[in-house]
């Protein structure tokens, strides 16, 4: 526990229960991490695809978003707005294709875990093994392909997990050669000049924010962002994929698709089309809150968190990849428009919320 | 498939570093880093209470070094100009400040750049003692004319001086205590009794503005952290500069984690 936390990983849980758990890692194969890493390549070609298709084809409906914010996410994705990473969650038990179970696009945490503390265990404990992990490296060049001097990276301050995952950003930032500034989101000021400004009363010129833009979208400033748009990270066009509506929409656009689950808007459309087991989510929630799990009408399983919603979505259930009686979830990592690393959490509900168990994984 | 380098990947001392070691000695205190006020701009009244906060914090720090009769280098007391620790004086201007290419040290203009300061404090001479006594003989007489009153106790009172941003009373009650320090330097006159005997006004004084800005930051929690916020950046609480707290309103209580 000294070690993960001497890397920064400070809320690794308690000895009861714990968060890092490297008691059981996972063993990939080379083929199985590359199947993956593939399908989350692809997975992230759909997404885009999608997005075009909503602007292109004025899908704005479908996701429920709302007219005042479609002219700001229009310009967005046509301007094509910085990036910097997001997460697919998806399950395999290592038969057939891996499924998409969400995207992460806006907000995604876990980040250190990821990047750096599975492969500090990798070194130390299997130094001859592999790893799906180019993280870090990725995340450098990413930010080096920006061309500010200063990156400012806010979050809510008071939540440790948020300021250790904005505080791995900035050191891959200064690595990048940026000076960084770390802020809450409330000290974010406005200026009468129209920028947004840090407690310097410096302007800010990019802002990477670990907030989900459907609270930004609340709250007073978003009135102010107009022109300022382009400067936030991640933009404003990943509100189309961190919505889980666009699940639906992917199966709707692409039905079939081995990568994808069957997923509708109503319950009754997804019984239609003979779905006995399914999963019921708000189209925004964090940590498995709201989610539900059905077998023939039947609840199965339920997400202890608050539900952020009441606008469900409804998805086919897919078969979860199960040892030691917890089941995993994969994350695949995205860095621009790249697959660049594979994570783990296992849990033993199949619904994983923020205290599943992060595992690291090596492929021999 | 792509790789990890073998390069060392988190920089010990670096921003990460840094922000792990607050955390565990934040967690090992029982402390959370920020307060919850989120929603909040500066008013023209936190401002005000923010100048006249830091104008007490630094008399308070003072009071135990003049009370001991030590001057700090440097200090400015208007009447007098600036306190030069080694000349053991005061002088109109400030030690080291340059003037068509002189420079200003220990009451005398050098042609070339003085040596900083050997003393950081010292006690001042009997001459300087002798001179702070009139002048808060004259600053005294001044109060009382102004408030026509007889004793100038008056803890309402207002006065010219505001260089430490409390009023004279406050100037004052520090005359006071660099004479009080100094009892055996000098011969006390009738400035130094009259003090004596409106001090403890004076101090009731500087004590109901420092209830004053205890009152008001107990009204408007988020003022204590404008404070912080400028002790931080040495920016002084101003209003008209960036308003805040247009973000981060929502779900304050539940993380990001696991998303």
């Amino acid at each position: 526990m000294q070690r993960v936390e001497e890397s920064g990983l400070v809320w690794h849980g308690n000895s009861t229960d714990a968060y890092w758990n490297e008691n059981e890692h996972l063993v990939f194969t080379l083929e199985a991490a590359e199947t993956l890493e593939a399908a989350a390549n692809e997975l992230h070609a759909l997404c885009l695809d999608a997005c075009e298709q909503i602007i292109r084809r004025d899908l704005w409906h479908k996701l429920g978003i709302p007219e005042d914010l479609q002219s700001m996410i229009y310009t967005s994705w046509g301007c094509q707005d910085f990036s910097l990473y997001g997460r697919f969650d998806l399950s395999w038990d290592g038969t057939g294709t891996p499924k998409l179970l969400e995207y992460n696009a806006d907000t995604p945490t876990s980040l250190l875990e990821a990047a750096v503390i599975q492969w500090d265990w990798l070194k130390d404990c299997y130094p001859q093994s592999d790893q799906l992990n180019s993280l870090h490296e990725a995340l450098i060049a990413r930010w080096a392909s920006l061309p500010d001097p200063l990156i400012h990276l806010a979050c809510a301050w008071e939540l440790p997990e948020d300021r250790q995952t904005i505080a791995y950003l900035a050191e891959t930032a200064e690595q990048a050669g940026k000076q960084v500034q770390l802020m809450d989101m409330s000290e974010i000021g406005f200026s009468p000049s129209g920028r947004f400004t840090d407690t310097q009363e410096r302007e800010i010129d990019r802002l990477f924010k670990l907030y989900p833009w459907e609270w930004v979208v609340q709250e007073t400033f978003f009135a102010a962002i107009g022109q300022e748009r382009s400067r936030f990270i991640e933009p404003a066009w990943k509100m189309l994929l961190s919505n889980k509506a666009i699940l639906p929409l992917l199966w709707e656009l692409n039905p079939g698709h081995p990568l994808l689950l069957p997923a509708t808007r109503t319950r009754d459309e997804l019984l239609s089309i003979g779905t006995t087991q399914w999963v019921e989510k708000p189209i925004f929630g964090r940590e498995g809150g709201g989610i539900t799990l059905y077998d023939r009408n039947s609840i199965v399983a339920k997400g202890l968190g608050e539900s952020e919603s009441t606008d469900m979505i409804y998805q086919q259930r897919a078969p979860m990849f199960q040892a030691n009686a917890k089941h995993f979830v994969w994350g695949l990592w995205m860095v621009d428009d790249n697959c660049c690393a594979l994570s783990a959490r296992g849990d033993s509900s199949p619904i994983t919320g923020n205290m599943s168990r992060f595992h690291p994984h090596r492929i021999e | 498939m792509k790789k990890h380098g073998d390069h060392t990947r988190i920089r010990k001392g670096g921003i990460l570093h840094w922000s792990t070691l607050c955390l565990l000695a934040s967690s090992s205190v029982g402390l959370i880093s920020c307060d919850s006020e989120t929603t909040y701009t500066a008013t023209a009244e936190d401002a005000k209470m923010a100048k006249l906060q830091q104008s007490l914090d630094a008399f308070e720090s003072r009071k135990s070094q003049l009370m001991n009769g030590l001057v700090e280098h440097n200090f400015e007391l208007e009447g007098l100009g600036f306190y030069h620790a080694e000349a053991k004086d005061f002088f109109t201007y400030r030690y080291g400040q340059e003037k068509d290419g002189k420079w200003f040290a220990n009451g005398e203009w050098l042609d070339t750049e003085p040596a900083r300061c050997a003393a950081s404090v010292s006690h001042p001479s009997a001459d300087a003692l002798s001179k702070i006594e009139q002048l808060l003989e004259r600053e005294q007489a001044l109060a009382t004319e102004s408030n026509g009153q007889s004793n100038g106790s008056n803890p309402t009172a207002t006065h010219h001086h505001h260089n430490h941003g409390m009023g004279g009373m406050g100037t004052m009650l520090m005359m006071y205590w660099m004479l009080s320090g100094n009892r055996s330097g000098y011969m006390p006159g009738a400035g130094f009794r009259n003090a004596q005997a409106n001090q403890q006004g004076w101090q009731q004084n500087v004590n109901q503005q420092r209830q004053m800005v205890n009152a008001h930051a107990a009204a408007n929690p988020a003022y204590n952290r404008l404070v912080q916020q400028s002790k931080a950046s040495g920016a002084p609480v101003t209003q008209g500069s960036s308003v805040r707290g247009g973000f981060g309103t929502s779900n304050r209580n539940r993380s990001t984690w696991g998303s």
